[in-house]
């Protein structure tokens, strides 16, 4: 099973092939959930996502293109994506709640120390590290707090325009380092 | 702003999901109409990835029990979405049981569910611990089959079922087990168990009103002749 490409699990599971879903999990499972769990804190939540990037990725293959990127990395973007859905309509429930109990309160996720403990690889951290701070805080809560450009732009107290253009310039910065270098 | 220009101002952005959803389709229109929008967005993505790879953690062990539920959610269909040849299930077996067994069915539930407890490992059987956390959830249906093999269906909202027979007698290597499920006027397999299944997991779309046993010869049929050994339907 290791030995199969992308390109042939993606072929088999859009054969009905049960086999490749298993293999594609027993190679990508504990990615997505661990990734999953560190985006929501919370691994109930975690085991929801994993379940439908899997459920998903068997019932839709064609949305995966092995030419664009290798499998994981489809996977964990779904997962992302997933989770950060889920993150919103947490905050979102939250900041209800907190409005119902008058405790103005529109922005909970957690604390930045925490969202920065994500990063469990060295070399992804020192080239965080090595960003302007102002690019780097607007990745890390986009990316692992799971906050919109919006909402980071209210957090940090910029103009949204600006935001976006850091996130853009920091990621064009980061990929030389993280790509280049390789950096897991 | 042109669309062009909105997009590639969002690109950053919209590598880290940080967009709305409407921004999200905005960009993908954009990138589907614009060649090199795309590689740009290819390397940004590629940057997302890494970020990605970088927040996991090797020691990181799912629960056993999400493979499970993932099998059971993406079971491929068992050949018997057609109308099965189990009309008399409908004629006379179903309306027999709606009114008796239906009525014995929440008193046996609870001794079923005694006797599954007590004869089932939930913590070395990760589909049993998988069935006992669907036990709890909001909208899951409990329904207890009564016949010459008691069992007991969970029933998640999401369609996910997992089958009890803690009970049932290991048969022949050349039988099996058969679970079948009544969805509106259809009779469909739900799943073939083999020969002694204790707990499994199957997955069911549709609004189900009850659940059927059978015996059945080993690799299960498309439709069965036999006569359940246990039924239960679900109260409306």
């Amino acid at each position: 099973m290791p030995d199969r490409s992308d390109a042939d699990l993606a072929a088999a599971v859009a054969d009905g092939d049960h086999g490749a879903l298993e293999a594609a999990y027993a190679g990508h499972g504990a990615a997505v959930f661990g990734f999953a769990r560190r985006i929501l804190r919370s691994a109930h939540l975690a085991e929801e996502v994993a379940q439908e990037v899997f459920v998903r990725f068997w019932r839709d293959p064609g949305r995966y293109d092995p030419q664009r990127a290798p499998l994981r990395a489809f996977l964990l973007r779904d997962a992302h994506g997933r989770a950060v859905d889920l993150l919103r309509a947490e905050t979102a429930r939250r900041a209800r709640e907190a409005r119902d109990q008058s405790l103005a309160s529109e922005e909970t996720p957690g604390p930045e120390q925490e969202v920065w403990q994500a990063v469990r690889s060295a070399k992804v951290k020192a080239a965080l590290e090595g960003l302007p701070a102002a690019e780097r805080d607007a990745i890390v809560l986009a990316y692992y707090a799971g906050l919109s450009y919006q909402e980071v732009a209210r957090r940090l107290g910029e103009p949204e325009g600006t935001v976006k253009s850091r996130i853009r310039r920091g990621l064009e910065r980061l990929r030389a380092p993280l790509l280049q270098e390789g950096a897991t | 702003m042109t669309d062009r220009n909105d997009a590639a101002s969002l690109l950053g952005a919209y590598a880290l999901d940080a967009v709305t959803l409407e921004e999200s389709r905005r960009v993908e229109a954009a990138l589907d109409a614009d060649p090199g929008l795309r590689v740009a967005a290819a390397e940004l993505l590629e940057v997302a990835a890494v970020l990605a790879e970088a927040a996991v953690d090797p020691a990181d062990r799912p629960p056993a029990t999400l493979w499970h539920q993932i099998a059971a959610a993406t079971a491929p269909p068992v050949p018997a979405r057609a109308p099965a040849r189990f009309s008399w299930w409908q004629r006379r077996l179903a309306p027999a049981l709606a009114a008796t067994a239906v009525a014995a069915a929440a008193v046996l539930a609870v001794v079923a569910v005694r006797q599954h407890t007590r004869l089932i490992d939930f913590e070395e059987n990760p589909l049993a611990a998988a069935a006992a956390s669907a036990r709890g959830q909001e909208g899951s249906v409990v329904v207890a089959l009564t016949g010459r093999v008691p069992a007991e269906v969970i029933l998640a909202a999401d369609g996910t079922g997992y089958l009890l027979t803690p009970d049932a007698p290991q048969l022949p290597a050349e039988e099996t087990y058969q679970l079948w499920a009544i969805v509106g006027d259809r009779v469909i397999s739900a799943g073939i168990l083999g020969p002694d299944p204790d707990v499994a997991a199957f997955h069911v779309s549709g609004k189900v009103a009850g659940f059927a046993l059978t015996v059945e010869v080993a690799g299960g049929v498309v439709s069965s002749e036999q006569e359940p050994v246990a039924v239960g339907l679900i109260e409306a």
